[in-house]
């Protein structure tokens, strides 16, 4: 039995539908992701998830259980917002207890579960801080420790590491990953950064305009994107339409997404580097470089590891050869 | 598409519409049976009234005056509390959070008692204009303090708050980056203010006009102690209702009430055409002059003249509390100290009890106020039931209506029994003076209680419920908390406000009522000085030793960093 499944759902701000039918299954301790750009409804489902909205046509099935009216407080579900919502009255400790006392749990027990959480996350020195005093960083690892302290049934991140830098975002996931799998903890986390779905989801959802366009393992959505928009929306993809096809000698195909590291390129002409073109733009990246080339089939987009230096450089002659 | 009908939404109804009734029994109603009452006569309801009104030269002099007052009124309050709040915001460095204090003490301390202490400093017998007709080149006083120019005098000193505090916040958003950008442009200090200050400042300008207008038109006690006849629509609206000329009085205060719905509505209008959105990324501007020093001590100068005449009349309130009467009237400096003031305020239940009126009516406007204004701030924050928001719109109403437009709407209904108070008439109980502080205080609670909402943001709220609270635990232990300071200042400014109040409370106070402010004015026409004083100086102290607190709470609205 799914922990979390979704039937049907369409909501409606006004006269505006935001979600229309969207299904969607969740396995127990499994990390979901909703992918998708700002305004496509992502957020809209998690509240409805959470209880903060109803749905105007659906249900919510929670282990079977239809919880489509039920309260919030009554679903046992933690939630990290994007901007954290700390109660900024509270310390630290304060924070990560609240959820424990509204459920009338003994003090010493309360006391075990915050020094657990707060172990887990790293902030043990600093459970009587006020959260003003806190970083970015730090608050965020408080609202996870106090959305995880009840042992909730579900755990729902919304957009949580959005307000961080880029080096802290990177070490964030890989920490709320490792927290996830060490707690087991069903979770539905909401992003529009690609390469964060990717690293840390079991599944991800591609949403677009209130729909879910492709669900799948993170492997599945990038290397099998079953619509334009998951192909483009996840990554980056070149389109190869029939004559293109037929240069590389696949004339049997209508159209195909390809990755740009999917396409290899050579400096002399090879049999399995049929189509030719010319660099017409260089990328440096660090470890990668991406070109632009410019053939008679179309213009491409490569990427090639540098493996001490770049293989081409603008103006080249190249031969490009599909790995598929 | 299904709607689901929820208990929540049901009980907001309920209190909306609960809300609704109140507010059109004590604003809307009253209101529309004034402006009925100022058309009708013996052959219907006709525009008869008016015509006559303006016919008689004196009541279009009136009318003048009114306009007169509350024009003057702007521009002296503009010009002093611009310039105060440009020299504190560039220039001044030293003493600033006391001269950020002491600027604001005319917010704090009753217009009734500052006139007061203005009489008694330039008033014919005042201190300062007996020193100086002790220099032997002076025969007669300099100046005589009453007329326009006393009323527009006592006006700027009372009344600049507003354009200092609004201008003084806008001035902070001025873009320092902007400001290098017109002088690169090879744009000079000119086209710096024209170009970049003045956008800036013109919402928060527009704004203070409004509000400046409408107190100084509403304005009783300077032009009723000092006007030495000047006759204002104010005035005449007490004259006529003292008269029992009550269809005379409404006319007056139709007048008055549209004077107060045309600007609001127009520099309202106008602030909002003008208003921008502060840049996230606004890197504030200081300025520095290393050339012209002479202007930073000719800021200075004036500052300090500023700070006397706003501390002066303060000090003699409370210096003149502990002098006796006849060394008050007798001396050019009254030395004989005493403390038979206090006494015979303290030894005297009859004495006292104008203070013990004031203090509980005080209370009890605010805690009507907030028992309407912060239920309906919480629930109209998200709610979309338009029964709820008409009642908000209801609520900031008497933020146009002049005080003593209230009174008289108040009189006209609530003289008989009306079924907005079970039946039975409510002039001559105690209980009009507080409702009647309570409607005045509706829009500064609602947005009082606003502001404060404006800093719990829903996450916090949905944080708690998804930890298992329920609604009620979420507002006491979540909402509240983060809510209290700023309703708990809210309230302190009206209960100060309405320690003082006067125009409404001459115009509707009883025996069982009389409150502190009325007591201070009569004992000061009956010769009993001291004790006038002494009553200021009580409420001085209430209220200066309320700035603590207000200021702990909720100091960057009041601009003291």
């Amino acid at each position: 039995m799914n922990d979390i499944e979704l039937r049907g759902i369409t909501s409606c701000y006004g006269s505006t539908r935001v979600l229309c039918n969207v299904n969607l299954s969740i396995r127990p301790g499994e990390l979901h992701t909703l992918l998708g750009p700002s305004g496509c409804g992502k957020t809209t489902l998690l509240r409805l998830v959470g209880g903060f909205l109803s749905p105007a046509e659906g249900q919510i099935l929670m282990n079977g259980i239809d919880i489509t009216t039920l309260a919030p407080e009554k679903r046992n579900m933690g939630i990290v917002f994007q901007n954290y919502a700390l109660f900024p009255n509270m310390t630290v400790e304060e924070n990560v207890a609240y959820g424990l006392k509204l459920r009338r749990t003994r003090a010493s027990l309360i006391r075990e579960q915050v020094d657990r959480q707060l172990e887990l996350v790293g902030l043990s020195d600093y459970r009587t801080r006020g959260v003003q005093e806190l970083s970015g960083g730090q608050q965020q690892r408080v609202a996870v420790a106090r959305a995880l302290a009840p042992d909730p049934k579900v755990l729902l991140l919304d957009e949580p590491m959005s307000n961080l830098d880029v080096s802290l975002r990177i070490h964030m996931r890989k920490e709320l990953r490792s927290i996830q799998r060490k707690i087991g903890v069903t979770t539905l986390f909401i992003t529009h950064d690609q390469q964060e779905a990717l690293e840390i989801s079991d599944t991800i959802s591609v949403m677009n305009a209130g729909r879910i366009e492709q669900t799948g393992t993170p492997g599945e959505v990038y290397e099998h994107p079953q619509t334009d928009f998951a192909a483009t929306f996840v990554g980056h993809t070149n389109r190869l339409d029939k004559p293109a096809l037929k240069a590389w000698g696949r004339p049997e195909e209508d159209g195909l997404y390809v990755r740009p590291e999917r396409i290899r390129m050579y400096h002399d002409a090879a049999d399995n580097a049929p189509v030719a073109g010319t660099v017409t733009e260089v990328h440096y990246q660090g470890a990668l470089s991406e070109y632009t080339v410019d053939t008679e089939v179309g213009c491409f987009s490569v990427l090639e590891l540098n493996r001490g230096g770049m293989t081409s450089a603008f103006g080249d002659r190249v031969y490009l050869e599909l790995c598929l | 598409m299904k709607k689901r009908w929820t208990a929540g939404q049901t009980g907001i109804t309920i209190f909306a519409a609960a809300l609704l009734f109140l507010l059109t029994g004590y604003i809307l109603y009253p209101t529309f049976s004034t402006v009925r009452q100022s058309f009708a006569g013996d052959a219907g309801y006709s525009w008869a009234g008016y015509v006559h009104y303006f016919l008689l030269p004196q009541n279009r002099a009136v009318i003048r005056n009114t306009l007169m007052v509350g024009l003057l009124g702007v521009l002296t309050c503009g010009a002093v509390g611009i310039f105060l709040a440009v020299y504190m915001r560039f220039f001044c460095r030293r003493f600033r959070r006391l001269i950020q204090i002491l600027l604001l003490m005319p917010v704090m301390i009753p217009g009734v008692i500052i006139v007061i202490a203005f009489i008694q400093l330039y008033g014919e017998t005042g201190m300062i204009t007996k020193l100086l007709t002790l220099l032997p080149w002076v025969k007669n006083p300099p100046y005589t303090f009453d007329g326009l120019g006393g009323v527009v005098f006592v006006l700027a000193y009372t009344q600049y708050v507003y354009f200092y505090l609004n201008v003084y916040t806008a001035l902070q958003y001025v873009d320092k980056n902007v400001v290098e950008s017109v002088l690169g442009f090879g744009g000079g200090v000119f086209a710096v203010a024209r170009d970049v200050v003045f956008p800036v400042i013109r919402p928060a300008v527009l704004i203070s006009i409004m509000t400046t207008f409408l107190s100084a038109v509403s304005a009783y006690s300077a032009p009723s102690l000092i006007g030495n006849g000047l006759r204002v629509l104010s005035t005449q609206i007490v004259k006529a209702k003292a008269n029992y000329n009550m269809p005379l009085a409404s006319i007056q205060v139709t007048i008055l009430l549209l004077m107060g719905t045309v600007i609001t509505a127009l520099f309202y209008s106008l602030s909002r055409k003008y208003s921008w959105e502060v840049s996230t990324r606004t890197e504030y501007f200081q300025f520095v002059s290393r050339r012209r020093k002479w202007l930073g001590r000719a800021f200075h100068l004036i500052t300090v003249i500023q700070l006397v005449l706003i501390v002066l009349p303060v000090a003699s309130v409370v210096y003149l509390s502990f002098v006796s009467t006849k060394s008050i009237m007798m001396d050019v400096f009254p030395h004989f100290f005493t403390l038979e003031n206090y006494q015979a305020i303290f030894r005297s239940p009859r004495v006292l009890q104008p203070m013990l009126n004031s203090l509980q009516m005080s209370l009890l406007a605010v805690a009507i106020g907030l028992a309407l204004t912060l239920p309906a701030a919480y629930l109209g924050r998200r709610s979309k039931n338009r029964l709820l928001h008409s009642a908000e719109a209801l609520l900031m109403l008497p933020w146009c209506i002049p005080a003593s437009v209230i009174a008289i709407n108040l009189i006209n209904v609530f003289n008989v029994p009306s079924i907005f108070a079970f039946g039975k008439p409510l002039i001559g109980t105690f209980i009009i003076l507080p409702i009647a502080y309570a409607i005045t205080a509706l829009p500064l609670l609602l947005n009082a209680g606003r502001i404060a909402l404006g800093g719990v943001s829903a996450g916090t709220e949905e944080a708690s419920r998804s930890l298992g609270a329920g609604s009620m635990t979420t507002f006491v232990r979540i909402v509240l908390p983060a809510l209290a300071p700023g309703v708990i200042s809210g309230s302190i400014l009206v209960f100060v406000r309405t320690m003082g109040e006067y125009t409404m409370s001459a115009l509707l106070y009883g025996v069982y009522n009389r409150p502190v402010s009325v007591s201070v004015v009569t004992n000061m026409q009956e010769y009993h000085i001291g004790i006038s004083m002494a009553y200021g100086a009580l409420i001085v102290l209430l209220c200066c030793g309320l700035m603590w607190p207000l200021l702990k709470l909720d100091r960057s609205r009041f601009a003291v960093e």
